[in-house]
């Protein structure tokens, strides 16, 4: 964060991309007669797909800042859900075994991929798809491949309902908030990304800070999985890497989020860019049906997720380079 | 920086890793393997179009017990979860060996290449009323003349007139005034864009009959459901929050149940609402709320997964040189339904029948007894008798008390 | 001096040699043991399904090569897969003939390549985030498309596609487009400036290697390469659906990966990872449930292969971790 930027200046900056998108999906909804965006039974639902849409982007975007693109995120998550799911079930529908179950197992997982990273030494894309392949091919070995079903069991679906869902929403939040803010681990991470060699030589310990790292990103994960678990039936995964491509949703948050970081920080930023392209989505569903409004949804985000980088990237603006060489050669000829 | 190594590191590592590829192949082999029946009459293929719930453990445990029987060794095979031709192509060519030779089909993407590239092969349909085959347009309509394609049984019944009029005199006779109906697309089942318009037709001319008080609202417009869960913001839409009942022309318990319990408690709908719907979930709590005096579901009409038996009569028939002296030509034959529409039903299937436990001892059709419908067992065996077996009670709710 | 020769050859080509030794090991292993079980890989049936599994990721993956050795990553290729296999049938129904819709799915490959390939460098954005952008906007563009059809699936009605289904036209493209890739990526300044910009971007630039026309250069041979990956795909079965070309990108990822292909690109990029990794997924693909390993069981046999070869091929032995 900015702090040279006013306060003002920080508040309008960040909350003016929801504010927009609220109030255009806003009066697109109503033009169409769908009257009940903005209301609390809209912020109802779309909470808890702001809380799946987050904790997954804090999660992926926790090793982005590290310069690491983690794979194996919705592997994770798949097998995690499946066993803790299933345990959780035939043990009496136990919530706090569910928690416990899908926390611990994140936890796990995700540590198994930094270990494989830091004792294989193979690059992390290669450590990290190496690791999805082999936890998506747990689940179909696992209670028969049947996969889990939790979306009617009444008991457990209170932890991915509303308003149970704002539980691991908010923890994820703050374990993200506190990764980034008060762990050591958290500061390093930023210099082993720009200069790794560097950050090394100094006396970073690269490999500790990678398993801490991915720890948090597990205990992240493990929150979002809680949530996760009531979006559908999860079914054991029969093609390889299946998982991933959800994860390449999911990370478009985190592009937002890396933009206003300057004016509120990243955890705030990805927060709003969950908020943002979630309003467009509902805002679409609702007005067309639910396929196709997800589907022009998906291109709306990707030519919005194009042009807002390109204005916003971190790497400096064409655009304001070319414009700034235009205004010179205007001032030159006058 | 380059790392000189040694000719002799050099070969160990490659024996090592060649020894670790060997080990883990190996090791699959071992715990991968199924027992080789030495004597076998060839293998089955089993393309199922899921991947787990009762109906999957069902038929695992079915084709086990007669394959056994009948002297087959089987396998199953995961069709594509797309319906695409080409991976429902792919998963069979990459399961097929020299001893295949039958097929049962739960999906029909692909059904003309799949003969196409194995003209030998028997197929028979299971649950599917294979569309793309019997449609005059579909892609598949070849393999209607092929003589080793051997037909099918629908889920349910073949024809959405009959599943529209069923749901039209359960809506009238459970008394409900405003319903809504949600279905799956009509391109992946097309009699069920039969059915809502049967349905609606249905409860027009009843309306016709009885004075203003008594007719029955039905929204304007079905809901199409892309095999996801209902939308939330159904429930938000002013015209579906005062629902007596949904009907789900679809796999109601999977992707209904769940959004209307979530309606009813966020007070976005009615709380009495009610669910008619067909499919079959084993989760004890659904299982729970079925016809139960608060419950949700009201009525779940079950396609039988018994009536694989019909598939497996046709195919060992013609495997084994002996097809039915009066079958003439493939054709679609109506599933038979379990009609679960009180607790006391509810209970007798959850109890006395495979269908949520997959115990084969509780079948409505024993093994013992179904030989006489199979030709190499009763030279007077028909293909009559088994259509009647099949429109018979013998696989309805009433055969399993 | 031989042996110094020889250990310097051998570190110099190790991750080679490993790769191809994956290869050959699945080879002589499935060889011996498949008859033992009942039926050779080698059965003409078996070449045919090996050959059919293998040729789609093979011809995206050498195409994928010069994407892959500038150091970036395309997630959008399994997404225009599916859109090109749904223009050929449906253009193809129109018009009675495969050639209009291939040569519109060249033209629209070449769009995508400069967008993939050119908003990069020239708007100065994250790498990644044209493939993601492509990726969503095709995804949602095949949905549009079959939800106005009103159908999940559209097959070739009168265009006899049949010459697409022959193994033996299929090795010829393969070792066609392999040829030219090979001309292209070791020959000309194409691939080296390609390995270039991947192996060191600073270094390429101050040489005077212009990234926007090379890099754009580079995607629209993989784009064209993607196109006949997605006339084979199609002519398969003579359909498309929407789900056509799903995952594609992470089977050629994994194919590049297994046959060697470094994935930070560089100069230690090669066209045969392509083929190596291809055929050795295929052979796993079709040689693992004839020794009888059931379905289920085969995802984790090759995940731990795919394991042991990378730990073989990818290992940094010393300094500070890969990125």
């Amino acid at each position: 964060m900015d702090r040279t930027i006013g306060i003002g200046k920080r508040i309008i900056c960040t909350l003016m991309l929801p504010v927009i998108m609220y109030l255009v999906m806003m009066i697109f909804c109503y033009s169409n007669g769908k009257m009940y965006f903005g209301t609390i039974a809209m912020w109802r639902t779309l909470i808890v797909d702001i809380a799946i849409s987050a904790t997954c982007a804090f999660g992926i975007g926790l090793q982005w800042q590290a310069g690491r693109f983690d794979f194996s995120g919705g592997a994770i998550m798949l097998l995690s859900v499946i066993i803790a799911g299933n345990t959780a079930k035939n043990n009496g529908s136990s919530i706090l075994l569910f928690v416990v179950l899908c926390f611990g197992l994140c936890v796990i997982l995700s540590v198994g991929t930094a270990l494989l990273y830091v004792y294989g030494r193979l690059p992390v894309s290669i450590s990290t798809i190496t690791m999805a392949l082999i936890y998506e091919a747990i689940t179909p070995l696992v209670f028969n491949g049947s996969g889990v079903n939790l979306l009617a069991n009444m008991t457990i679906r209170k932890v991915f309902t509303f308003p149970g869902a704002l539980i691991p929403f908010a923890a994820a939040i703050a374990v993200y908030w506190f990764y980034r803010t008060f762990t050591t681990s958290g500061k390093q991470t930023e210099l082993l990304a720009n200069n790794q060699q560097a950050a090394v030589n100094i006396g970073i310990a690269e490999k500790k800070n990678v398993i801490i790292s991915y720890i948090f990103s597990g205990m992240i994960f493990g929150f979002g999985t809680m949530i996760y678990a009531g979006t559908a039936i999860k079914s054991a995964s029969f093609t390889s890497l299946s998982t991933v491509s959800d994860l390449f949703t999911n990370i478009l948050p985190v592009f937002i989020g890396l933009a206003l970081s300057k004016y509120c920080g990243d955890t705030i930023g990805t927060l709003v860019g969950s908020v943002t392209l979630c309003l467009m989505t509902y805002g679409l569903k609702a007005v067309f049906s639910a396929e196709m409004g997800s589907a022009l949804s998906m291109v709306f985000m990707g030519v919005f997720i194009l042009i807002f980088n390109i204005i916003t990237t971190p790497y400096g603006s064409r655009l304001t380079e070319w414009y700034q060489a235009y205004k010179r050669k205007k001032q030159a000829q006058a | 920086m380059t790392t000189t190594i040694s000719r002799r590191d050099f070969l160990k590592g490659s024996v090592a890793g060649a020894a670790a590829i060997a080990l883990t192949g190996v090791t699959g082999g071992v715990f991968g393997l199924k027992a080789d029946a030495s004597e076998s009459n060839g293998k089955i293929l089993f393309l199922a179009n899921t991947s787990s719930g009762p109906i999957y453990d069902f038929n695992i445990a079915y084709m086990d017990a007669w394959m056994s029987e009948l002297g087959y060794t089987w396998e199953m095979v995961y069709g594509d979860s797309s319906n695409d031709p080409a991976g429902n192509l792919s998963a069979v060519k990459n399961a097929m060996t020299s001893d295949v030779v039958g097929i049962i089909l739960c999906q029909d993407g692909g059904v003309a290449n799949i003969m196409e590239e194995y003209p030998d092969l028997y197929v028979v349909g299971a649950a599917t009323d294979m569309a793309s085959v019997y449609d005059e347009d579909g892609a598949s309509a070849a393999c209607v003349d092929n003589d080793h394609f051997l037909g099918t049984y629908a889920s349910g019944y073949a024809s959405g007139v009959d599943t529209g009029k069923m749901y039209a005199e359960e809506i009238i006779e459970k008394g409900y005034k405003k319903v809504a109906i949600c279905m799956f697309p009509s391109f992946a089942y097309p009699q069920y864009a039969i059915a809502d318009e049967t349905l609606r037709s249905e409860i027009a001319s009843y309306n016709e009959t009885v004075s203003e008080e008594e007719q029955i609202e039905i929204t304007e417009e079905t809901t199409v459901l892309m095999f996801t869960n209902l939308d939330d913001n159904f429930f938000n839409e002013p015209e579906n929050q005062d629902l007596d009942a949904i009907i789900g022309l679809c796999g109601g318990q999977a992707f209904l149940y769940a959004p209307m319990l979530t309606a009813i408690a966020n007070g976005t709908a009615n709380p009495n609402m009610k669910l008619l719907t067909s499919g079959f979930e084993n989760d004890a709590d659904m299982m729970a709320d079925v016809c139960s005096e608060d419950g949700i579901v009201q009525g779940l009409y079950v396609p039988n997964f018994e009536c694989l038996f019909s598939s497996i009569v046709m195919l060992d028939n013609a495997l084994q040189g002996t097809p039915f002296a009066d079958y003439e030509q493939s054709e679609v034959l109506d599933g038979t339904l379990i009609k679960i529409t009180d607790r006391e039903i509810m209970e007798n299937i959850i109890n006395e029948s495979p269908i949520a436990s997959a115990d084969i001892t509780k079948l409505a059709l024993s093994v013992e007894d179904g030989k006489q419908y199979f030709v190499r067992y009763n030279e007077d065996a028909t293909y009559s008798a088994l259509k009647e077996l099949m429109a018979s009670d013998t696989f309805t709710e009433k055969g399993y008390n | 001096m031989k042996d110094q020769k020889m250990t310097g050859w051998l570190s110099q080509h190790r991750s080679i040699l490993i790769s191809y030794g994956g290869l050959i090991f699945c080879i002589v292993f499935f060889t011996i043991v498949t008859p033992i079980r009942g039926e050779s890989i080698w059965s003409a049936s078996k070449v045919s399904t090996l050959i059919s599994d293998m040729i789609v990721t093979a011809l995206m993956s050498v195409g994928a090569v010069f994407i892959y050795a500038l150091g970036n990553l395309d997630i959008s290729i399994g997404k225009q897969i599916g859109l090109y296999a749904v223009i050929m049938v449906v253009v193809g129904n129109m018009t009675g003939s495969l050639i209009p819709p291939i040569l519109l799915c060249i033209v629209l490959s070449v769009l995508i390549a400069v967008v993939n390939g050119g908003s990069g460098p020239v708007f100065n954005i994250i790498p990644i985030i044209p493939s993601v952008v492509i990726s969503q906007v095709l995804g949602g563009t095949i949905t549009i498309i079959f939800a106005k059809m009103g159908t999940r699936s559209v097959t070739l009605k009168t265009i006899d596609y049949r010459i697409f289904k022959s193994p033996v036209v299929m090795v010829v493209v393969l070792a066609v487009e392999v040829a030219i890739a090979v001309l292209l990526f070791n020959y000309t300044k194409i691939g080296k400036y390609a390995k270039a910009l991947g192996q060191n971007k600073t270094a390429a630039v101050q040489s005077g290697v212009n990234v926007i026309k090379y890099r754009i250069i580079s995607y629209i041979f993989a784009g064209l390469c993607f196109v006949v990956a997605a006339l084979f795909q199609m002519g398969y079965t003579g359909s498309a659906s929407d789900s056509t070309g799903t995952g594609f990108e992470m089977n050629i990822m994994i194919a590049l990966i297994l046959g060697g292909m470094p994935i930070s690109g560089g100069v230690r990029s090669k066209v045969s990872a392509a083929v190596i990794g291809a055929l050795t997924f295929s052979l796993l693909d079709v040689g693992l449930p004839l020794i009888g390993i059931a379905t289920r069981t085969t995802f984790i046999v090759k995940a731990i292969i795919f394991l042991i070869v990378v730990l073989m091929t990818s290992r940094k032995k010393e300094g500070t971790l890969p990125k």
